[in-house]
């Protein structure tokens, strides 16, 4: 605490006062002297001017009298003055009349000061005039001692600067007794009385108690001090009572049944009790500064720091989440977070609670309470749940949904027979069986026994479509049922009816759906198992001709039934220039089958790619037969659609390629319609395969150009040759009108393609004299012939050309 | 430049016209020669209003005039006098006693005039002890100052006191205790006369001492200086055939 003699303020004062009484003692003294100086360059020379004129007219007059001895007396006089060495009377004949000389102050130096303050010059001369008889100017010549002028003077300068540095001095010293006294000691006093109180070493005597600054200053700070100290006492006891609270508060967290995570806003971890180290398998250093969403599995960092945001200091909110600490160390948690607010920090407090018994039990429960403990599917309560949340839904989308209520056929006798262990064996392999062949979102439940409903919520959003859906899905319940089953060594067969019912149409609240789907079930039971019935009659009519048609075509191929018709083409002169084969079926009990009733139908279940061959192979052989038999002449092609499923067959144009290998067909002979649809969708494929193709010769038209995507691009890029104009814009087509602007546009883009075009459909003349004007070329329709069979068409047109 | 040359052609042509003016007047009037006096009464006496006159001053004017020379007399110290003419500085001087070491520089005329140096005593004093010069070693003797005399008693070594005027050695010598005034006979007497202390001093003549003779000096150095002693030499014959020059001695005795 003592303070080193150059830091102390009384040292500090003598020294500044030092300098600075130093300073200006120069300063002033070297004005004073500068100004003395002048006035002693003043005084001296008007003292050597005093003299001289004082003794001027003597020394004239004893030049004029070349009176040496008065000369001499007056030269004495005048080196008598200390200023002056040596003076001398030079008369007007140029030559000394007198002189007298002392010994002048030697000293170098003090004559060079001299000369250079005084600027005293060595000699002065003084012309004296002559009056009378004169020959030239008489001088008195004057020599100045300068060194005595200068030693004077320095001698007072000397002594000027030596009063100066000792006024200085004793300035200083008697500063330094009066600051001493007055302000250092008092001040180290002060600072010996403030470090004791700092040692906690405390007087009840001030250490100054006058009634000046200084006494204000240790007064004030006496009074500051005291407040201070109470205040500082009463924060020491808080500190004591914090620190005691937060080692029971850390107790108490440590000791707690919960894992506890305080947390920073952004999740940052702050501080966490031994129960969270524990639960996440991490020590608590670990833990301390990660972010608590790493550990999270349902939050990321983002959503939860949102949570944390809507958290309050008022109410505890409650959440939950499956912590992932360790590997293998995962647990789900019921958390409570609040938001604490400690010293001006915000914080989140978490108390995760482990909550796996709890959850394991839930599941246990939900399980019980949902779920068939046999098979594992959901029960009836759980199907309800699902059917009636679908219900809602599809109150506003217009979505169709079934519920199949499925009944197993004589699984009585089988549980009689073989005992309920078998029973129960084979309801768990159905069981999995359904669930296996059953779409993602529909719930397949057990009512108990032999009983199974399944929910397809959503079939479809046409009546029609669902329908056709649900009768798929009902096929293939049925056929998985038919397999058989391994069961404790028994190969058994089981085989189920299907009761149908399709929402929002029928019945009303689950409750009630599920009725209608039972009434179908006893339905189906009834006409004789192995089946399935919708509740609506027409309905099940829909699907059992669906069901018919597809089932019939399996025969209709096996049995030859289809049959090729050919309707001619011609030009506008009635000419045949081609003719299009179309296929039909002659169904042995309800006649001939147009392809718009079976087409579709053949391409959903993709037997249209068996159909599609044998068109393709009997309109190749008759091409064949036709050829050899000789065509009129402006015969250019045989037109076979092709369905574009089987146009992006892998093997259609090999398949292509062999028919006409076989049949000696030439491909310029054949044209291929094909829809726009097939082309859209797979354009680079598409186009590969027309250009392979095209190498054989053959043609392609778009078939019902103008109803689909009628895009320019495939029209610019795919070998085309000819734009088949949809019969919708032929029919009743009259100049002036909206379809013959589109018509005109369509031959317009043709023409300009280097396409043909041909119309389809065309009936009556006014439409084949619109179709010309407007520059088509081709025509097609019942106004030339209906399609019609190879014998009649040879007869009446290849013949009759 | 042109200011330059325009001056020094003006001067030029004003030192021109200042010459011919100058030559035209001395050959129209001759300028008079300035000679110098002292007051050594009676030969030369130079009263306190500037006036000189005297025994030498007038012979010197009366030959001069005689052969129709002007001349002018002005007084100075005697000292200069002698200074200005070893300098050339004036023309010439009355009254010069012939020195030895004055001859370098002096050309002496015809005598002038001629003056006695005697010992003056007190009245009643005892001068029985003097005779010759060399006496006056055992006397107590006064010379004045820079005088002629005085030098002479300095190059015999013979110890004396000086006074800076005649006057002041006449009364030294009747009031103070000086024995002897070295001095010239005539002067002293004059002065004496004129102090009315003719009644208190006595005259011895030494037997060794000759009377010294004074003569118009003039400056070797001052041009046509031969040319005024001959003029001199010429007028004072003149004079002394005419008698002038005894009626001016006669003035003074």
């Amino acid at each position: 605490m003592m303070t080193k003699t150059k830091n102390r303020i009384v040292y500090k004062q003598a020294k500044f006062v030092l300098i600075i009484s130093l300073f200006l003692g120069v300063v002033f003294t070297g004005l004073q002297l500068f100004y003395d100086l002048n006035e002693e360059k003043k005084s001296l020379f008007a003292g050597i001017d005093r003299i001289i004129s004082l003794h001027k007219e003597s020394a004239a007059l004893a030049v004029y009298n070349l009176n040496k001895v008065q000369a001499l007396k007056l030269t004495q006089t005048f080196v008598e003055q200390p200023e002056i060495y040596r003076a001398r009377l030079i008369d007007d004949f140029g030559e000394t009349l007198a002189q007298s000389d002392r010994a002048p102050t030697s000293n170098e130096k003090l004559d060079g000061i001299g000369e250079a303050l005084f600027r005293v010059p060595k000699q002065l001369e003084v012309e004296l005039k002559i009056n009378g008889l004169s020959h030239g100017s008489a001088k008195l010549v004057i020599n100045l001692d300068s060194s005595h002028i200068s030693s004077a003077f320095i001698k007072r300068v000397v002594v000027s600067l030596a009063f100066s540095l000792l006024y200085a001095l004793v300035l200083v010293a008697a500063l330094m007794l009066i600051f001493y006294h007055y302000l250092a000691r008092p001040i180290l006093d002060i600072s010996v009385w403030v470090e004791q109180l700092r040692l906690g070493i405390e007087s009840k005597k001030l250490p100054y108690t006058q009634a000046d600054e200084i006494g204000d200053l240790v007064s004030g700070f006496d009074r500051l001090w005291n407040e201070r100290k109470k205040v500082a006492d009463q924060l020491s006891n808080t500190v004591q009572s914090l620190s005691k609270s937060e080692h029971f508060s850390r107790s108490l967290m440590d000791s707690a049944g919960d894992a506890m995570f305080l947390c920073l806003a952004d999740t940052t971890i702050v501080q966490v009790n031994q129960r969270a180290a524990l639960s996440l398998g991490i020590n608590k250093e670990q833990l301390e500064g990660q972010k608590l969403s790493r550990f999270s599995k349902n939050y990321t960092d983002e959503s939860l720091i949102r949570l944390f945001a809507s958290f309050t200091e008022e109410s505890v909110i409650e959440f939950e989440d499956q912590q992932q600490g360790l590997p293998g160390k995962s647990l789900p948690i019921e958390a409570r977070g609040i938001r604490l607010n400690l010293q001006d920090v915000n914080y989140v407090l978490i108390m995760a609670r482990d909550v796996t018994r709890r959850k394991a039990s839930e599941r246990k429960i939900h399980e019980l309470a949902f779920y068939d403990s046999l098979t594992g599917l959901p029960n009836r309560r759980l199907f309800l749940n699902r059917l009636e949340f679908t219900l809602d839904n599809h109150q506003d989308d217009g979505c169709f949904g079934a519920v199949l209520y499925l009944d197993l056929d004589h699984f009585k006798t089988i549980n009689d027979s073989l005992g309920h262990g078998v029973g129960d064996s084979l309801l768990c392999q159905i069981s999995k069986r359904l669930n296996s062949i059953l779409p993602a979102n529909s719930t397949c439940s057990r009512f108990g026994g032999d009983e199974f409903i399944v929910l397809l919520p959503e079939v479809g959003e046409e009546s029609q479509e669902s329908i056709e859906e649900v009768t798929k899905t009902s096929r293939d319940i049925l056929e998985q049922m038919n397999r058989p089953y391994e069961t404790d060594g028994h190969t058994l067969y089981c085989s189920a009816s299907i009761g149908i019912a399709m929402f929002p149409k029928h019945g009303e609240g689950p409750e009630g759906v599920l009725r209608c789907a039972d009434t179908a079930l006893y339905r189906a039971k009834a006409l004789g198992r192995n089946g399935f019935q919708f509740f609506d009659p027409e309905m099940q009519s829909s699907a059992q001709q669906r069901l018919d048609v597809e089932k019939g075509l399996h025969q209709a191929l096996e049995n030859q039934e289809f049959e090729l018709w050919f309707q001619p083409q011609v030009e506008v002169t009635g000419k045949m220039i081609g003719v299009e084969a179309l296929i039909r079926w002659n169904h042995p009990d309800k006649g001939f089958i147009m392809p718009g009733s079976f087409i579709s139908i053949a391409e959903e279940s993709g037997q249209i790619i068996e159909i599609g061959k044998w068109v393709l192979a009997n309109a190749l052989q008759q091409l064949m037969v036709w050829v050899k038999e000789g065509l009129p002449e402006g015969f250019k092609h045989l037109a076979v659609n092709v369905s574009p499923i089987q146009f992006m067959q892998v093997d259609f144009v090999d398949y292509l390629f062999g028919l006409m290998d076989e049949y000696q067909v030439p491909g310029n002979m054949l044209e291929l319609e094909i829809t726009e649809n097939a082309l859209v969708n797979n354009f680079d494929v598409a186009c590969n395969k027309m250009k392979l193709l095209k190498l054989r010769g053959i043609s392609f038209a778009i078939d019902d150009f103008g109803t689909g995507y009628s895009s320019l691009r495939y029209l610019q890029h795919l070998p085309l040759d000819i734009l088949k104009i949809d019969r919708s814009f032929v029919t009743d087509l009259a100049l002036n009108s909206e379809k013959a602007a589109i018509v005109e546009v369509i031959i317009t883009i043709a023409d300009r393609l280097g396409l043909t075009v041909i119309a389809e459909g065309v009936e009556t003349l006014e439409e084949q004299e619109a179709l010309s004007a407007l520059g088509c070329p081709w025509f097609q329709g019942y106004l030339y012939s209906k399609p019609i069979s190879r014998e009649a068409l040879y007869k009446e047109w290849v013949k009759a050309a | 430049m042109k200011f330059i040359n325009f001056k020094t052609h003006f001067l030029a042509l004003t030192t021109l016209l200042i010459l011919l003016y100058s030559s035209y007047g001395h050959s129209q009037q001759q300028e008079a020669v300035e000679l110098y006096a002292v007051h050594y009464p009676p030969y030369m006496i130079v009263d306190p209003n500037g006036m000189i006159s005297g025994i030498d001053v007038e012979v010197t004017k009366a030959s001069f005039a005689a052969v129709n020379e002007p001349v002018r007399i002005v007084s100075a110290p005697w000292k200069r006098i002698l200074k200005s003419l070893k300098f050339g500085y004036i023309a010439g001087s009355l009254t010069c006693s012939i020195r030895e070491d004055r001859l370098s520089y002096l050309n002496y005329s015809e005598k002038l005039s001629e003056a006695n140096q005697v010992a003056i005593f007190k009245a009643n004093a005892d001068a029985s002890a003097l005779n010759n010069f060399s006496d006056l070693n055992h006397f107590k003797v006064i010379a004045v100052e820079g005088w002629g005399i005085q030098k002479e008693l300095e190059k015999n070594d013979i110890a004396h006191d000086t006074a800076q005027e005649l006057d002041d050695a006449i009364r030294s010598l009747i009031y103070r205790n000086i024995d002897v005034l070295y001095s010239g006979e005539l002067t002293t007497l004059y002065r004496a006369k004129q102090l009315n202390l003719q009644e208190k001093i006595k005259i011895k003549r030494m037997t060794d001492k000759q009377s010294d003779s004074f003569h118009l000096c003039f400056s070797k150095k001052f041009t046509g200086n031969e040319r005024l002693i001959e003029k001199f030499n010429q007028g004072l014959k003149l004079i002394k055939a005419s008698g002038e020059f005894g009626k001016i001695y006669s003035k003074y005795r």
